[in-house]
């Protein structure tokens, strides 16, 4: 089977290391019931980065020690970890195009090292949010099947019930909620979809870039409202009397979800980093890549260094305080308003204004903020 | 003139063999989302709709400003009056083409016959897509060779295999997920 994500080790690394790197991610993926090599691949890069998907997350931890060749290119939109022994060899020995992303440090702990890898996948569970949305007295067995496998996935999931009454406004706790899931997954039983979603609410998850998966009830068929979802089809055979589906199905769900995550993850990392690389182009500055913790580094046309931090869904307070802690003073948390409420704008304008210490940036403004940047 | 930009854009159904197949549901999604960002102020987009998409770019347009619904056009035929989806309502400029002999084909024909002879066409964008999606990039192909044709092979269908057939030499470009730079670039 073809991996979800991609680790590549470029570098020299000594054996040792590589072994307890390789043995904290088995037992950290073993957490999302994953074996390395299997559903994450792990390559040791000899020179350059082969078969390359944009598709597919990927992170390339680059141990410098000084005997590297300097010349690798990967792809601008591939994380880069760069790795030496000590931190005070940073200035010897790693390329200076790669000292403006944090470096990482073997000082610093094999742990912290795996947990940033695991990070840069977004394979950490506060990245892993599912929107599990159904209808109670069709498919609540089924719905709880399936939220107490994901959550031994690692996955955090948040169960939208729907009752029988007639659908009522999405709330906005619950739309931020939808906001901040990669993932819509929505159990599409006989009366689910037009109880559950006007058409606008439904064209207002997908503006937000939210991917879906479809548990098809037998006899549902395709549907030309859901067309863009991914779809896993039940038969009548694949419900028991009880109204709970085999493992085996069970199984297929959760392959096809990681599959939509994975890619999700990764499309719309690249699109983010696609629009900053386009507005540093507007204002003749310089793109420099992307960092530990997703942080991409660009520099001004007046030589100032910028770091920024793609946030999905709603950007809080709390990291506000993450990203002034991690990228230091000035930096930008870049987030996408389209697909927020109202409330949430003028929320997220006010926050801005009252916290100068990192700046809230408009993903569709970035160019413009950019080019009168304080 | 205002330039436009033609949007080719279906997600093909079960049945439909070789374009099911490939289809990519949250990569053709993506994508029309991405060009409808980049387009603004640049483009005027000229689309015939799609039940599963049309909400999604009313709600980009209600999101990014009311000015959105002033760039597009929307094409729909008379044939289809019965089942115009309500979001059609909050487009300002809609055309409507006249239903021929009460036949779905020759109403379609002229539909698009009309559509692709707009004068401020200056790019096609094909997002996945079936059959009519590889007869709109011929009709294009055949009749007006000032405009550029790009279909956008990663999310599948007819799109890729209008890379494959007619864009092989460059089929990297034409197969990115990075629809933000793709765009970006095609407009700039």
């Amino acid at each position: 089977m073809e991996a979800f994500y991609r680790v590549c080790f470029w570098g020299r690394i000594d054996d040792s290391v590589f072994e307890a790197i390789s043995s904290d991610l088995i037992s950290r993926l073993s957490d999302c019931r994953y074996e390395l090599g299997r559903e994450v691949g792990l390559e040791r890069l000899l020179g350059e980065l082969r078969d390359f998907d944009e598709k597919v997350p990927i992170v390339v931890v680059a141990f410098f020690s000084g005997e590297e060749n300097l010349d690798i290119d990967f792809p601008e939109s591939v994380s880069i970890l760069p790795v030496v022994s000590r931190l005070e060899e940073v200035s010897r020995v790693v390329p200076e195009r790669y000292r403006h992303i944090n470096c990482l440090s073997l000082e610093h702990g094999i742990e912290r090292l795996t947990s940033t890898i695991m990070e840069s996948l977004g394979l950490l569970p506060r990245q892993r949010r599912v929107f599990l949305s159904y209808k109670r007295d069709e498919s609540r067995s089924v719905a709880l099947q399936i939220y107490y496998d994901l959550c031994g996935r690692n996955f955090e999931v948040f169960l939208d019930t729907h009752g029988v009454s007639l659908a009522s406004d999405f709330q906005e706790t619950l739309w931020e909620r939808l906001c901040e899931s990669d993932v819509l997954i929505m159990l599409d039983s006989p009366n689910y979809f037009d109880s559950r979603w006007t058409s606008a609410e439904y064209g207002r998850a997908l503006s937000k870039g939210i991917s879906v998966l479809r548990v098809s009830w037998p006899g549902m068929g395709g549907s030309s409202k859901t067309a863009n979802a991914i779809s896993v089809y039940l038969q009548d055979s694949d419900l028991s009397p009880a109204g709970e589906i085999s493992d085996d199905k069970l199984q297929e769900v959760s392959r096809k979800l990681e599959f939509v995550r994975s890619q999700s993850h990764a499309v719309r990392h690249i699109n983010v980093q696609g629009d900053i690389v386009n507005a540093v182009e507007r204002i003749g500055g310089k793109y420099i890549g992307v960092g530990p913790h997703n942080i991409i580094g660009i520099s001004l046309p007046d030589g100032r260094c910028i770091t920024i931090l793609p946030v999905v869904g709603v950007p809080s307070a709390r990291t506000l305080h993450w990203t002034r802690l991690n990228c230091g003073v000035g930096a930008a948390l870049l987030y996408d308003s389209v697909g927020l409420s109202e409330g949430t704008q003028s929320h997220l304008m006010w926050l801005g204004e009252e916290i100068k210490s990192v700046r809230f940036v408009e993903r569709h403004r970035l160019g413009w903020e950019l080019g009168d940047w304080q | 003139m205002i330039r436009e930009v033609f949007l080719s854009a279906s997600i093909p159904v079960p049945g439909r063999g070789d374009f099911f197949t490939t289809a990519n549901p949250f990569l053709i999604q993506l994508a029309v989302r991405e060009l409808v960002i980049a387009a603004h102020g640049k483009r005027r987009i000229v689309w015939g709709g799609h039940p599963a998409i049309t909400p999604m770019v009313q709600s980009i347009c209600d999101d990014l400003g009311a000015s959105y619904k002033d760039s597009f056009v929307l094409y729909q035929s008379r044939f289809f009056d019965r089942d115009f989806p309500e979001e059609n309502a909050s487009f300002d400029h809609v055309v409507l083409t006249d239903e021929i002999n009460g036949d779905r084909q020759e109403s379609l024909s002229l539909m698009r016959s009309e559509m692709l002879s707009r004068e401020g066409l200056s790019e096609a964008v094909f997002v996945g897509g079936m059959e009519g999606c590889i007869d709109e990039y011929k009709i294009l192909k055949e009749r007006r060779s000032s405009v550029r044709l790009l279909p956008l092979g990663a999310t599948g269908g007819a799109a890729l295999l209008l890379v494959k057939s007619e864009h092989s030499n460059d089929a990297s470009s034409f197969c990115t997920v990075n629809f933000s730079r793709f765009f970006h670039k095609v407009f700039s």
